[in-house]
């Protein structure tokens, strides 16, 4: 049941409410800890680790190569729920208000960036696939560069024939000054991250305004047209780049950040337990 | 462009490492190895059709070549080997790990150079704590920023390391034991606990898991401050509001609220007998209605009682003004048949004919005297030896009919005499180093002047002097001659008052026709063989300094048996001054001995397990008053309690406060009904620390 962002609606309330039942369960146990004189954050503490830990594991364990490929996906929810319910545990760990000090402060902001890069890449890895396959043909990332060299290679004959033909350099100096740049290399990343539309990326509306000069040959004009059409081959090798580089990128972040969460988090259960004590 | 749907297109290496000419967009459809090795060859792998080989080079890097393949079949374009790069899977692993190793290191550097104070901060601190701004202040890892908290890490009982901190700031004596009471009581308190308690099917599943995970106080477990007291929680939090789960959490018996289960009051608030003994009924009931006494009788109970400063107690209103109006006299002796005054030093009537047939001599001796040894005489005479082994021979003995008597026994007749007439020399010679002398050779402990004022009564030398002269007036030769024959005195500084001042003084003592009435106001006077005090009224120092030695013992010890006679005769309910009419005495387990000299006073920093503020409740009163939780009980009979010694057997006077009386206020809709809204966890005598001045640095 996917809704317009790509979201299964389903899943949403469902992991809502699990949220929700492990919040419960969260704000209880700290109840009975507090009331049985413990200290609640050392338990959430702990709690929180080893969810942190397990979720880290989780992912790791589909490269073992025992792993049958069917638990990938199982894997891949496992780590979510450990997410999910870090986060409820997490709320009730810092009691629901940031801490004051600048460590604890480090240590908060990086959690909370690798949750949100975290609901961000569950999110892509949701609406991605489905992008990729519906906005471009199926090439494989790795053969992109030769397929963006292929495609700039027939443009600059296009342009040469079209010179050869007209006795005219027009083309040659739209093609030098605004498409070269654009096929030699991939670009408009953002526009394309941010899904806008065509009037907003440069080579199309550079190449519209060449078509509105009335100077333009008609061999040129065809010649134009063929351009726009490497141009657009080329728009949809940016794009694929671009979600190449969503679908990767977000992980990079969420990976490093968690790594920090993790390794600084053992720092503060230590400085813990020397400040605060191991009996609690 | 190859077609995207073909299947047999390259695979173009693996993720991990791409073609070293990718960048150039020639990448070659074999790709780098998993090693990241170049397996490029040929640029195609020629194909046999019939006899010949065809070219299967793909479109996207050019089709068919011109050359063809070789007629062995191999290609005739050969590929140079390229150099392959990491492939953004390995990219981003080689990323983790630089991090992964960089937050390592940033840890252990954290761990060994921690940084500011300020900089670890789970939370803020309250508002009482604000201004603490170290935080060696309350952590023992810490003393100071720079300093190694990483060792501290396996110290177990750190909490309670951090609890002796936050008692030396808050000058605390005792450490963190729960109620700030001894193990032994706890555990005595858990005993009585657990067979009131019901079971565990009786209480919630909180509960059960509350219990389980509690510390086993009645097991000797400590509860260190921040058990309850939970820091670095916002500035506004309230670090003395414990929920009511937590004091279930050791408690055996728990209930929901105190509407819900909490057990009923039996005794509340009468747990123990009131100091001053006061029976409310007999007196509302009988003497408030006597004619003789109607008129001073008060009318409304703050005739008597007055709320303290603080308004949680009410307070008996001084003597002067609550009792006086008709005890006044009685304590004076004004309404005593027969001596109004107390008898304190008196020669005893003794047969001295029969000693003297026995070839004892004491001397002149007063022909008339009749009377016995006085309690204060016998503490005096507690410090000669010569005393002490004869009293208890000659106790029994009718000293004024000594014929039937033994040797042995007129022996310690005649040295009890003797220890009599040196008694009254050296106190008349000396006086109050005399005094003091024999009352710590009797105790074993040092007196001060002004316990010596009060023991003293102040007695004068002329009233010494002249009581001297009237009974023994050759005293002094007499004493010399004893000494002489005997080589010894019982008290070496007697001997050395006796060298020094062998003489005897002719003093002229003008006898008073009515002493008692001359003396109306209190002070000595003498009556034939006796020197007698009268009390000046209510809280005379001369009586209360002599009970209070009767009662002078060490912590924990029973007084003496000479203290307890002494005791038993000024607290007798007949004695001069009447003081065990309304002065209860109390006595611990241990015998020690108490006289409540004065009624309940509310000390704040004194904190029992209950907590009442009588002047919140004043606005709730209705018509009835004070009545409406103090009702008396008309069966309870009061006085006869105080017979006893134990403070807390005893009969009020009143019915208990009812819980149903409390509840109607106190619930879950109107006032609060928490556990600290009655009770105290910290009991016993909570200190008020003051800053410490060294006026030498201060004041230069």
């Amino acid at each position: 049941m996917p809704t317009t962002y790509g979201i299964s609606l389903r899943r949403l309330v469902l992991y809502g409410l699990f949220m929700a039942t492990v919040l419960t369960v969260v704000h209880y146990l700290c109840r009975v800890f507090t009331d049985a004189l413990r200290d609640d954050a050392m338990m959430t503490g702990i709690v929180l680790m080893l969810l942190m830990v397990v979720g880290t594991m989780l992912p790791l364990l589909k490269y073992h190569r025992r792993c049958p490929p069917t638990w990938h996906t199982k894997l891949r929810t496992a780590h979510i729920a450990c997410g999910v319910a870090g986060i409820s545990v997490f709320i009730g760990h810092v009691r629901h208000f940031p801490p004051g000090g600048g460590f604890e402060m480090t240590l908060t902001t990086l959690y909370v960036v690798s949750v949100l890069t975290g609901l961000l890449g569950g999110w892509f890895s949701v609406i991605l696939p489905y992008r990729l396959e519906r906005h471009g043909r199926w090439i494989p990332f790795r053969a992109a560069h030769s397929y963006c060299r292929n495609i700039r290679e027939h443009a600059e004959e296009e342009v040469l024939q079209v010179v050869r033909l007209s006795d005219s350099s027009m083309i040659g100096d739209f093609f030098a000054r605004h498409l070269q740049p654009f096929l030699a290399r991939p670009g408009n990343l953002l526009v394309h991250c941010l899904g806008l539309d065509q009037r907003y990326r440069k080579p199309f509306t550079a190449i519209e305004g060449l078509r509105q000069n009335p100077k333009l040959r008609d061999s040129e004009r065809k010649a134009l047209t063929k351009l726009e059409q490497y141009a657009h081959q080329k728009d949809q090798l940016d794009r694929l780049y671009t979600l190449h580089y969503l679908s990767g990128g977000w992980k990079i972040i969420h990976i490093v950040s968690a790594i920090l969460v993790l390794v600084l988090s053992v720092v503060h259960g230590l400085q813990v337990l020397a400040f605060a004590g191991g009996l609690w | 462009m190859s077609d995207p749907n073909d299947t047999s297109s390259p695979l173009f290496g693996t993720d991990k490492w791409t073609c070293g000419r990718a960048a150039e967009g020639r990448i070659c459809r074999a790709g780098p190895d998993k090693e990241g090795q170049c397996q490029a060859d040929f640029e195609c792998r020629p194909r046999k059709e019939g006899d010949r080989w065809h070219c299967t080079r793909p479109d996207y890097v050019g089709g068919p070549c011109v050359e063809g393949p070789r007629p062995d079949g191999t290609c005739a374009r050969p590929i140079p080997k390229c150099k392959p790069k990491p492939g953004f899977s390995i990219q981003r692993h080689r990323v983790y790990l630089a991090i992964l190793l960089l937050a390592i290191g940033l840890g252990l550097v954290l761990i060994a150079w921690p940084p500011a104070d300020n900089a670890m901060m789970p939370g803020k601190l309250s508002r009482s704590h604000a201004l603490i701004d170290e935080c060696g202040a309350c952590h023992d890892a810490v003393k100071g920023v720079g300093s190694h908290w990483g060792s501290h890490i396996l110290t177990r009982h750190m909490p309670f390391r951090n609890s002796e901190l936050c008692i030396s700031c808050h000058g605390w004596s005792d450490g963190p034991q729960p109620h700030n009471l001894p193990q032994h009581e706890l555990t005595l308190l858990h005993k009585k606990a657990v067979d009131k308690a019901g079971t565990a099917a009786d209480y919630t599943l909180s509960q059960q898991l509350v219990s389980l995970l509690s510390p086993s106080v009645a097991e000797g477990e400590q509860i260190a401050c921040t058990a309850c007291h939970q820091e670095h929680q916002g500035r506004d939090m309230a670090l003395t509001s414990i929920a009511d789960g937590q004091c279930e959490a050791c408690h055996v018996q728990k209930f929901p609220s105190f509407t819900n289960g909490h057990p009923e009051f039996t005794q509340y608030p009468y747990l123990r007998r009131t100091r001053i003994i006061f029976d409310h009924t007999s007196h509302m009931a009988k003497h408030f209605k006597d004619e003789k006494f109607s008129e001073r009788a008060p009318a409304q109970c703050t005739d008597c009682h007055q709320p303290d400063l603080t308004g949680h107690a009410m307070v008996i209103k001084p003597f002067g003004e609550s009792c006086a109006s008709c005890h006044r006299e009685g304590i004076r002796g004004d309404e005593r048949i027969g001596l109004k005054g107390m008898v304190v030093l008196e020669v005893p009537g003794i047969d001295v004919e029969s000693l003297k047939e026995a070839g004892l001599d004491v001397g002149e001796w007063p022909e008339y005297a009749e009377g016995r040894l006085t309690p204060f005489m016998r503490v005096l005479l507690q410090g000669d030896a010569r005393f002490r082994h004869a009293m208890p021979v000659v106790e029994e003995l009718d000293w004024l009919d000594l014929m039937d008597t033994t040797p042995e026994e007129l022996q310690a007749m005649s040295d009890l005499a003797w220890s009599v007439k040196e008694l009254i020399y050296v106190i008349a010679e000396e006086g109050m180093p005399a005094l003091k002398r024999r009352l710590e050779a009797a105790t074993g402990t040092p007196f001060s002047e002004s316990e010596l004022a009060g023991l003293s009564g102040l007695l004068s030398a002329e009233s010494m002097q002249s009581a001297r002269q009237a009974w023994f007036p050759n005293l002094a030769k007499d004493i010399q001659a004893h000494q002489q024959r005997r080589g010894d005195m019982a008290d070496e500084g007697d001997a050395v008052a006796l060298r020094m001042k062998a003489t005897d003084m002719k003093f002229h003592a003008v006898p008073i026709e009515n002493a008692e009435e001359w003396s109306q106001s209190g002070g000595w006077y003498r009556e034939e063989y006796a020197l007698l005090y009268r009390l000046t009224g209510h809280a005379d120092t001369f009586l209360r300094g002599w009970i209070d030695l009767a009662t002078r013992s060490d912590q924990g010890m029973a007084p003496a048996p000479w203290q307890q006679t002494l005791l038993a005769s000024l607290m007798d309910q007949k004695a001069p001054g009447a003081c065990a009419q309304c002065h209860s005495i109390d006595a611990d387990t241990s015998g020690q001995v108490t006289v409540q000299w004065h009624p309940f006073v509310f000390k704040p920093n004194e904190q029992g397990f209950y907590h009442f503020s009588h002047a919140s409740h004043f606005s709730v009163v209705k018509e009835d008053g004070c009545v409406q939780c103090h009702q008396p009980d008309a069966k309870s009979d009061t006085a006869v309690t105080y017979k006893k010694r134990d403070a807390k057997d005893f009969a009020p006077g009143f019915t208990p406060v009812k819980k149903k009386l409390c509840a109607e206020c106190h619930n879950a809709n109107d006032a609060p009904q928490t556990c600290l809204t009655c009770h105290n966890y910290h009991v016993g005598v909570i200190p008020r620390q003051a800053p410490r001045t060294e006026l030498k640095k201060a004041i230069p």
